[in-house]
Parts: C-alpha cells; structure tokens; sequence
C-alpha cells in the first residue's frame, strides 16, 4: 500500500505543485488589484452591477470593500474554482478510469495490493493535495496583508474559509472519484466529474440571482461555501460543513464498493 | 488430474460481455510443473478466460482457482503475468518501474538482474523513460517485471508479441528453464509453433468454448491424416472410390491428396490395395493441422 501510495504522491505532486504556486501568484495578483484602485469609488460602481454578475461576484458585495472581504472573494474566485477543478477532476478521473484506459492497471491488479487499497491511494491523494491547496491560500492571507499593510486580518475565520471550501473540494473530489471508480475510459469519467461541479455551480447561481430559484440551494455544493459571509460572522456553521463533508464521505465510499465489484476488462 | 494438485482449475467458466459471449463452459486445470498452452485466433475467448482466472472480472457462471484457492485470497506475489497488449507506466523510467512493481510485489527481484542479461537491457537502457522504448523493449520489459521475483505460477498472454527472433529464442530457453525448475506456466497465444515448440497440453478454444484440450501428441495422434498418393495413371484416380469420411483434397494428374480421419486409416488402404499405387506419403500432422481441422470443423458446422 506504501509503495502504491508513494507512486500517487509522486505522479500528483508536480501537477499539484503548480497548482499551489498558481493559486498563490494569482491571489497576490489580486492583492495588487485590491491595492490600486480606489475602495470608495467601487461602491457606486457595485451598485450598478446587473444582478446575475452580483450574484456571481457573492452574497454580500459590500464586503468587497474590506481586505478581509476581497480576500474572501478571491477564493471562489471563477479562476481560483477553475484551478481546484482542474487538479481533482484531472487527478480523480486518471487515478482509476484513465489508467483502466490506457491498460496500465493490468501490472497492479495482478499484484498484492487490492482494489480498496488502489482507490484508497487515489482518494488520499485527493484529500491532502486539495488540503495543500486549501493550506497555500489560507497562508497567502496572512503573508499579503502583513506585507502590504492591509490592517488586521481574522486568521480564524480564514481558516473557517479554508475549511468550509477544503468540504465542498472533498464533496467533489468524492463524486469525481465514483465516476472514475465506474468508468472504464477518463474522459468519460472527467466529463462525469466536471458535469457535477458545474451543474452544481449553476444551481447555488440560479438561487443567488433569483428567490424563484431558491429552492436549489441545497442541492448546491457551493452554496456551502460563502467565504464572506464566514468572515462577517467570523466562522463557519457545522451545519453548512456537515453536508459536502456528507456527500466526500458517502461518494467516497461508494466508489470503493464500486470499484472492488466492477469488472476490469483489460 | 486430482484438483487438489493443480495450479491452476477451472469450472465450467462463462462470461458474457452483455449480449456478446466471452467464453462458455471453459474448464480446464493445470498441473504443477506444466507448460500448458492456451490456443485460439484473436477474440476466441483466450484474454477473457485470464481475466477471469486473474479476477479482474467477474465470471456469470462457474469458478477458477489459483493454487487451490479463489483468485481473490491467493498470495498474488505467487503470480507473475504478463498482460496482452502490455501497456506499462510511459513516464517511469525502465528501473523506477520494475522497482515499484518488486515493491509492490513485496518480493526481493532476486531474478532481476539475470532476466536483464539475457534480455540484452542495460542500465542505460532502464535509465530511460519508457515512452522512449520501442515495442520490442517495453515487451522485454515487460517480461522482466513478470518474472523477477521467482514467482510459482506465470500467466502469460502473447508473451513474445513486438519480440525479435533472438529474444524470442532466448524466451523459449528460459521457459525450458522454468519448466526444469519446476515452474508452472500459462501461455496464451495464437502462434501455433510457439505453443507446439514450449507446451506439454494444449487447449484450443474456438468461439468462446474450449474444442480440445490434450496432450500435443495425444491431439497429433487423433488428428486427420494428409495422404498423397501417387497412382499408376491418372484414370486409376477416377477408379479409386474413398470410404466414407475420407475426403479428396486435390486431384493433380495421377496424385491425389486425401484426409483420412483416423478410424479410416485401415479401410483406406484396404481401398487403395484394390488399385494400382506407386507410392503413398502419410505426412505427420502438426499442431496447426490440429488446430485447422478443429476450425474447420466449426465452419462447416455452422
């Protein structure tokens, strides 16, 4: 398992690394943004914005005009949701279904380690690379601030932040890890994985834009995830953790049970 | 053979892949010791009976045991397998896959380093990512990886596919090796001459169901004979009447070339006794006389 595990480790760490350097360079980058403009003259600007980019930008708008409020925001920032996508979906779907595709499994199947043990590495490997990430942006909000003099910043409530998006990165992680565990191709299991995010995405959209469509809210991962309203109340409620962290668990579970019962015709 | 002494057993086998048949009734076992041979064109049901017995998937009906045991309880270091259409991990380099694959084995690769020497793979060669390997070097190995923890039963599929002549050579005498060590090997192939040359038995499958499974010589023996015979003139060819059975291959003047099933040897000569013969060539079959007379038969049958 060891070795199965360390091999994981290494065929992520590159990519995650990368991944890690991008978050932090970007929200640096918007850092350097927050610093040029003019706070006071966002307000009237904001109030102008048509309600579906309000509803995209988040809940509370006028948070943006705080450093802790804009640094919330970076966090589910589309690009920053991108790059978290982009390092569990890739990693999910090749983990299992992309090597079943490309017959590579053959050489480890046929050895000692059993199937749980293959979907265990995967989905460990998952779990620490998106804590990684989760990690790097929690401490970029402690070293830009002390950098760049953006006044006092509640770290507690960031890490509330982290710990509230490291769930919903599990809740997908998790259902990105079923479809790998059941599909024999990693595009199928990819597109499976993406579709998930995505039409979860859209439905915590739909029910910020309108109240017509606010009865998709819980069925929405990301609408378990609001950084600044976590700051304004300076930490998150166990019940908005306990879903996604819910959906990691069982998805996570049931691609084991799936795996170790599928037929692997290679 | 008592099941209690095989390597390898199967049970009346079946897979279906959905509505399209995998294998049917495949049973068969394999002794300690043995070079068994698995013949069958392509799709004939070879790769899928060695994922059922490797239990990467899940037979309908039936069972295999390996060393006695259900595939999932066995010590798999015991197994070495060589995968058909062998695809190993391209970014690795030659030796960080074999020794993650010893590691995962769990086994000392105390083999390695004589499969290496015989296989003509240096250390520059391992040195390499795999992905700059040509065909016949990831085949070599991947049989390296197979084989380098001195493992008790190999299950192999096409094994020498991509293989140059020489390795090939050199693949034939180590598994004459492994067979005086006491080692038990599966081949799968479709290479009549290779399985002729390495295997004790054979098993020959044909649309998803086992035709044959018996000693080479014992298959040899059974098989339908080619006879050319050279008549005294080409009129005496009319005149010879064939028993039943007996089937006129080709006519070329005064020879004919007939296939005599073996219950007829007697009453054929009985019959070309009666006309006037200058010669007569019974040629000994081969294991692709064998295995065409068994696809033949299929055709025809259908």
């Amino acid at each position: 398992m060891g070795v199965e595990l360390s091999r994981r480790l290494r065929m992520g760490a590159r990519a995650l690394m990368i991944y890690a350097a991008t978050a932090l360079i970007f929200q640096y980058l918007i850092v350097l943004v927050f610093r040029s403009v003019d706070v006071g003259a966002l307000g009237p600007m904001m109030d102008i914005l048509p309600q579906g980019v309000r509803a995209l930008i988040g809940a509370e708008v006028a948070q943006l005009f705080s450093a802790p409020g804009f640094l919330a925001f970076i966090f589910i920032h589309p690009m920053m949701l991108v790059l978290y996508l982009a390092f569990v979906i890739a990693f999910a779907s090749g983990g299992l279904a992309g090597e079943i595709e490309r017959r590579t499994i053959a050489v480890v199947l046929v050895r000692p380690v059993t199937r749980p043990q293959i979907v265990g590495g995967v989905a460990l490997v998952l779990l620490l690379g998106t804590t990684l990430l989760m990690a790097v942006l929690w401490g970029g909000t402690a070293i830009w601030p002390a950098l760049y003099g953006l006044g006092p910043v509640n770290h507690t409530a960031f890490a509330w932040v982290a710990g509230a998006g490291l769930a919903v990165l599990w809740s997908l992680a998790g259902v990105a890890l079923l479809a790998s565990a059941a599909a024999s191709e990693g595009g199928r299991a990819a597109g499976a994985g993406v579709g998930f995010a995505l039409v979860s995405y859209l439905g915590n959209y739909l029910a910020n834009l309108s109240p017509e469509w606010a009865w998709l809210r819980p069925y929405s991962m990301f609408s378990y995830w609001d950084p600044q309203e976590i700051i304004r109340r300076g930490g998150a409620q166990w019940g908005d953790l306990s879903v996604p962290l819910a959906v990691a668990a069982v998805s996570m579970l049931l691609a084991v049970i799936v795996f170790a019962r599928r037929d692997i015709a290679v | 053979m008592a099941s209690a002494e095989a390597v390898i057993e199967t049970a009346r086998l079946t897979k279906w892949y959905g509505r399209r048949r995998g294998i049917e009734d495949v049973t068969f076992s394999v002794a300690p010791g043995e070079i068994f041979g698995f013949l069958g064109p392509n799709g004939a049901g070879k790769t899928t009976t060695i994922r059922c017995l490797l239990g990467f998937v899940r037979p309908q009906r039936g069972s295999s045991r390996l060393f006695g045991m259900p595939v999932q309880r066995i010590d798999r270091a015991r197994l070495g397998v060589v995968p058909g259409e062998l695809s190993l991990f391209e970014r690795m380099t030659g030796a960080q896959l074999l020794d993650y694959l010893a590691g995962l084995t769990g086994r000392r690769p105390a083999e390695r380093a004589d499969l290496l020497a015989r296989f003509a793979l240096g250390a520059a060669d391992l040195a390499k990512p795999i992905r700059q390997y040509s065909k016949g070097m990831k085949q070599k190995l991947g049989i390296v990886q197979a084989l380098q923890h001195g493992p008790e039963l190999l299950i192999l599929d096409e094994p020498t596919e991509g293989l140059d002549p020489l390795m090939q050579q050199q693949f034939y005498l180590l598994l004459a090796e492994l067979r005086a060590r006491g080692r038990t090997v599966f081949l799968s192939s479709h290479l009549l001459w290779e399985v002729e040359r390495t295997c004790d038995r054979v098993a020959i499958i044909r649309n998803g169901q086992l035709v044959a499974l018996d000693r080479i010589d014992t298959l040899r023996a059974r098989s339908i004979r080619r006879v050319e015979v050279h008549f005294a003139e080409p009129a005496e060819v009319g005149r010879f009447a064939p028993p039943g059975g007996v089937v006129v291959e080709e006519v070329q003047g005064a020879r004919a070339t007939l296939r005599v099933p073996v219950p007829q040897i007697g009453p054929t000569l009985a019959a070309l006794a009666a006309r006037r013969v200058l010669d007569l060539v019974w040629e000994r079959p081969s294991l692709e006389d064998v295995f065409l007379g068994f696809y033949r038969e299929g055709r025809d049958g259908r």
